[in-house]
């Protein structure tokens, strides 16, 4: 009894996990632009992974969970700090996104801090010093 | 304390025999509750609300990142892909490194939003909202994680320092 709805419960997880990296995927390919991209990647393939991990060590019956829980951890600190690293090299390469009215209030910044930082320079003198020390 | 905990936890479960994955749970879940019973004897009332407060932000993390990925089932499948993303600016209120980095992350994996940039110099979070209409809601979202996240990380510190 206890063995058949263990393997219900793996099933189930595996199917699920599945679909939602099914979604996943159909997201980055329907999404408009990098940005909106990497919400779906990052949110449901992470969700999807973790699922499948989870009925891997129900299926398993337990014997592999250690194992499970640490690709859990590094499945979870590596999906957001790759869709970090992926958008905002996006984002200084110029690449504008897609936006509502509400507008991109990082570009704004950022327009505004160089203009301000040319100001600056100017003023001082000394045009190649920020520059020289990144 | 953690550590000793887990040792503690998984030492009980292999004197009861009882090795797996679900043994050394059941054993961690008796010495928390033992610790509970003697914590203002002991003094690890500190540790103690730690770990509850920990558990209690796994579950509700556990819930917001399948919430996430509905909201972005339910986008992705509908007949028209109608959003309107914006990036959106909030300044943090602790200005922290490794706790804006820890947010950074766990705010990727909430509903509708993406950490996108953080100048360390302001303490400003420039968030990427994947359907919104309103920035105060945008930030509204991230102040709620970020006073969760706040709550566990300072939880019984006082305590802590007090006890050595």
């Amino acid at each position: 009894m206890n063995g058949s709805l263990l393997a219900w419960l793996a099933s189930a997880l595996v199917l699920g996990g599945a679909a939602f990296c099914l979604i996943g995927a159909i997201g980055v390919l329907r999404l408009p632009d990098c940005y909106s991209r990497m919400h779906a990647a990052s949110k449901a393939g992470a969700l999807g992974a973790a699922m499948v991990l989870g009925g891997v060590a129900a299926a398993t019956s337990g014997e592999v969970a250690l194992e499970a829980m640490f690709a859990l951890l590094v499945l979870l600190a590596t999906a957001p700090l790759a869709a970090h690293a992926v958008s905002r090299a996006a984002h200084k390469v110029g690449v504008k996104p897609l936006t509502g009215a509400l507008g991109d209030a990082l570009a704004a910044r950022e327009a505004a801090g160089e203009a301000a930082g040319a100001r600056a320079a100017e003023a001082s003198g000394v045009v190649g010093g920020p520059v020289a020390k990144s | 304390m953690l550590g000793m905990h887990l040792l503690l936890a998984v030492g009980l479960a292999a004197f009861a025999d009882g090795l797996t994955p679900l043994g050394v749970l059941a054993a961690f879940t008796l010495i928390y509750l033992l610790l509970k019973l003697s914590s203002r004897l002991m003094g690890l009332r500190g540790y103690v609300l730690r770990l509850e407060l920990g558990v209690r932000f796994a579950g509700w993390f556990m819930l917001e990142v399948l919430k996430a990925s509905l909201d972005v089932a339910r986008l992705v499948l509908g007949r028209r892909v109608a959003i309107s993303p914006a990036v959106v600016e909030v300044a943090l209120v602790r200005r922290d490194e490794r706790v804006a980095t820890l947010l950074a992350c766990l705010l990727t994996l909430t509903p509708g939003t993406l950490a996108l940039h953080y100048r360390s110099e302001d303490g400003m979070l420039y968030v990427h909202a994947l359907d919104t209409d309103s920035a105060a809601a945008v930030e509204e979202g991230v102040r709620r994680i970020e006073a969760r996240l706040l709550a566990w990380l300072d939880a019984g510190n006082g305590d802590a320092r007090r006890m050595q």
